[in-house]
């Protein structure tokens, strides 16, 4: 028990004072700027937190804050769907969709289909999968802001697919949850069992966003917008977890549904935007406390992931601007800008470490092993392809 | 409309999942989680409807709870509430730490003959009102009836003291809900604090007494008295420390400020509760930081020593609205009809006699203080309200009086239980009858 207190005492601690340390505009080189910028270090923090080194959040204590991750879950799909409306992206031309379902799926494909071959497992080959499609929106914008581009279609592209690529992720991750399942959810139909899961998912989501929507689209006021949110957010990833759904992409649905209704979902947004960073600080320390990198397995499947995401993004991109090659003249490298893991990856891992798989923590550990390795490697990709096509101005 | 069908949509969620079992999903915290967000939203949006029929909204949170609790509908099973009952105590050290930040000393200076008039009238009237009561009504009460005249004495001093308990979390809640200001709200609400920390140091020395009286074979149990003192110095002690840390983050970090307050008052009952086990289980001492007194006292030294005081108010009534949702929700899904039921008569007896001693010994303070003719009346109103504290020592006084204690626990227990219920709407209208509230303008 007091290991529990302590743990949270610290957590919060290191979360709240973190958020105002970190995320900022260090006078560093660019490589160290953008891992700071990222917030990758707090994983490191994790780590000597947890059971390989001091072990203050050790497993026990780790499933006793459980709430916690489904309340962080539950905060980033909603987040995230929030920000995917309808009419801002149809002001996008058809063809970028089109490209950026050309590129997550590529990636999809060519990071799944090694992981079926190795783990013997399709749904579970779904998952790094998934997570190789998530592209970081956040740190793209970051490189551009760093190196200051003159406006380019191409960068718009990046950009567009960099959100859009981590609904796929998500979907598929959905997908994933339900094809655990080995009934389906109508009695004596089990047939397509995880389609039958999925659209419970769909309605389960689209029920929780209409229910935000019915809450918020009245002006209502700041204390009662944040019972509404906080009430939604764990009343849905209650909801998903009960059933054995993804309280990510349930999130995302209902995120996606409120922001597709009128109503005040600006304001809802906001409100919860700006507790974006101890939110996804105190998930990066959880995620180091569950990371166990040790054995050769994690680093091998590590290493496949990055190689089979690699190729995947760099494939997917080149499909994809070849794709949009009659409207924009796009970069064949353009994967290469796509290669930063959104902190999505880390929400996916902690979805992973709450489920009963038993590979999920081999999972778990190569997830955020990949992760890491790819947030030390990507910006210095992005930064090449940006500087190259946009003759940037540092 | 919209927010019954929101109401709606989430009764009829809870409904199927119910009616389904067995988490398919097999997550052993998915239910907390879900009962966690049915508590916030249900609870909030039946308290709102509540409140058009001008009910206060922490009535409809408590209303809320009963339906959804586990003599009711059993969304919210026992197991459920008691892996809620972390977020319970969060709610209440939080609430605590509001009810210290509101007693301004600067205001309160000159009313401190008013106030200790009114505290020592409300002690001895209550306290004498109640003892009286079971002493000439101890034939008719199940657990006294053929009991030897020290343990009616006993039982009637035990209860009596019970009586003078109040809730300075309703009380608080009432006040932020209502928008209330002004001398009437500050010395209710002053009197109200004031009173419930003296009920735990009177309600130790009266156990320790009437174990002496009952067991002539137990002197005056000194040491324990000596505990309890030390209890309420080491809280206010500690409460001091922990006013000067908070505003210490405040000042110098000044970041995530909410956060760091839930963390504090979650932190807070913990560690007491982990320090008490402690020593408890390895030095066999029994020893209890009392939280809220802890809290209370944090909040009193920020609002009054520090220069944040007015900052950390501002910034506790901005989260104060899910943690009231919550915790009142909780309090009445906890209410145990089934012991309400078997001992509703006594109980509904004793609120009635405690209602009407509290509102006499309100009045003739009053009077002597020279109030208003509109406070002379509504004074008394303002303190039926019991919660918290209350419930804590039915605990101990279960504990300590094997023989009758659990059966007068149960008693006292459902009187609370009506108390609380009756309570808040009394003082929402009484606050509103001397012209002191100032709702907030509603928006939909």
């Amino acid at each position: 028990m007091f290991q529990t207190v302590a743990g949270i005492l610290i957590l919060l601690f290191i979360s709240l004072t973190g958020s105002r340390k970190t995320f900022v505009r260090l006078r560093l080189p660019f490589g160290a700027k953008m891992f700071f910028l990222t917030g990758t270090e707090f994983i490191f923090i994790g780590l000597i937190l947890g059971e390989p080194f001091i072990a203050l959040l050790d497993r026990e204590t780790l499933q006793r804050l459980g709430p916690l991750f489904s309340l962080g879950l539950g905060y980033f799909g909603l987040l995230f769907g929030l920000q995917f409306e309808w009419e801002k992206l149809r002001r996008f031309s058809r063809r970028f969709f089109g490209a950026a379902a050309i590129q997550a799926g590529t990636t999809l494909i060519v990071v799944a289909l090694p992981f079926a071959w190795m783990l013997a497992s399709g749904h579970l080959a779904l998952i790094p999968g998934a997570v190789a499609c998530c592209s970081s929106p956040a740190m793209i914008a970051l490189v551009i802001q760093e190196t200051r581009p003159p406006h380019r279609a191409d960068l718009d592209l990046i950009r567009y697919i960099g959100g859009v690529d981590t609904i796929i992720g998500f979907t598929v991750l959905g997908l994933a949850a339900c094809m655990r399942f080995p009934g389906g959810l109508l009695p004596g139909a089990n047939s397509l069992a995880a389609f039958q899961w999925m659209g419970a998912a769909i309605a389960c989501g689209i029920t929780s966003g209409f229910l935000l929507h019915l809450l918020t689209q009245v002006h209502c006021k700041e204390d009662e917008l944040w019972v509404f949110t906080i009430g939604v957010i764990t009343f849905a990833g209650g909801v998903s977890l009960f059933w054995g759904l993804s309280p990510l992409f349930v999130a995302m649905v209902a995120g996606m549904t409120a922001s597709n209704l009128p109503g005040s979902k600006d304001r809802v947004f906001m409100a919860i935007a700006r507790q974006e960073k101890p939110f996804y600080i105190l998930f990066l320390i959880l995620a180091g406390a569950v990371w166990q990198p040790a054995g050769w397995l994690v680093f091998a499947l590590a290493a496949v992931y990055l190689a089979a995401r690699t190729a995947g993004k760099l494939s997917g991109g080149f499909l994809a601007a070849a794709y949009v090659g009659r409207e924009i003249k796009a970069s064949p490298w353009l994967g290469a800008g796509l290669m930063s893991q959104s902190g999505v990856a880390i929400a996916v891992a902690m979805e992973l470490y709450l489920s009963k798989d038993p590979v999920a923590d081999l999972l778990v550990a190569m997830l955020i092993t990949a992760f890491v390795a790819n947030e030390l490697l990507s910006p210095p990709m992005i930064y090449r392809l940006v500087r190259r096509t946009g003759k940037s101005a540092p | 409309m919209r927010r019954l069908a929101a109401l709606l949509i989430i009764v009829s969620f809870m409904a199927i999942l119910s009616a389904g079992g067995e988490s398919p999903g097999g997550q052993q915290w998915a239910l907390v989680s879900l009962s966690f967000g049915f508590v916030l939203l249900g609870a909030y949006l039946f308290g709102d409807m509540l409140s058009w029929a001008r009910f206060p909204k922490i009535t409809g949170y408590i209303i809320a709870g009963i339906l959804a609790g586990p003599f009711v509908s059993n969304f919210l099973t026992a197991a459920t509430l008691e892996d809620l009952k972390l977020f319970d105590n969060l709610a209440l050290a939080f609430i605590a730490l509001s009810a210290g930040g509101e007693l301004e000393l600067a205001r309160l200076r000159h009313r401190w003959k008013t106030l200790g008039i009114s505290v020592l009238f409300q002690v001895i009237g209550v306290f004498a009102g109640v003892f009286a009561l079971i002493f000439l009504g101890g034939r008719f009460i199940p657990f006294l009836n053929n009991a030897p005249m020290p343990v009616v004495l006993g039982a009637a001093a035990v209860i009596g003291v019970l009586a003078i308990a109040r809730s300075p979390s309703s009380a608080i809640a009432i006040i932020s809900e209502s928008r209330a200001k002004g001398p009437f709200t500050e010395t209710t609400l002053g009197v109200t604090v004031i009173i419930d920390v003296l009920a735990i140091a009177l309600f130790a020395a009266t156990v320790s007494l009437t174990q002496a009286m009952v067991r002539p074979e137990l002197t005056i149990n000194v040491l324990f008295l000596v505990t309890v003192g030390m209890e309420l110095i080491g809280s206010v002690a500690a409460g001091t420390a922990l006013g000067w840390i908070v505003a210490f983050y405040i000042q110098r970090v000044g970041t995530e400020i909410p956060v760091f307050i839930l963390a504090v008052a979650f932190l807070v009952t913990f560690f007491s509760n982990q320090f008490a086990e402690f020593l408890d289980r390895f030095y066999e001492v029994r020893f209890h930081f009392e939280p809220m007194l802890i809290c209370m006292t944090a909040g009193f030294y920020i609002r009054n020593y520090t220069q944040i005081g007015a900052f950390f108010l501002e910034r506790l009534d901005r989260l104060s609205l899910p943690v009231y949702v919550l915790f009142f929700a909780l309090i009445g899904a906890a209410l145990d009809l089934r012991m309400l039921g078997q001992t509703w008569a006594v109980a509904v007896l004793l609120a009635l006699g405690r209602g009407f001693f509290i509102w006499a010994s309100a009045w003739l303070s009053g009077r002597i203080s020279k109030n208003p003719p509109v406070f002379l009346q509504m004074e008394g109103l303002s303190y039926i309200a019991q919660a918290g504290v209350s419930l804590g020592l039915c605990g101990i006084l279960a504990k300590s009086f094997p023989d009758w204690g659990p059966e007068a626990a149960v008693t006292v227990v459902a009187m609370i239980a009506i108390n609380q219920f009756v309570g808040p709407i009394t003082y929402q209208y009484a606050l509103e009858k001397v012209g002191e509230a100032r709702h907030r303008r509603r928006g939909r």
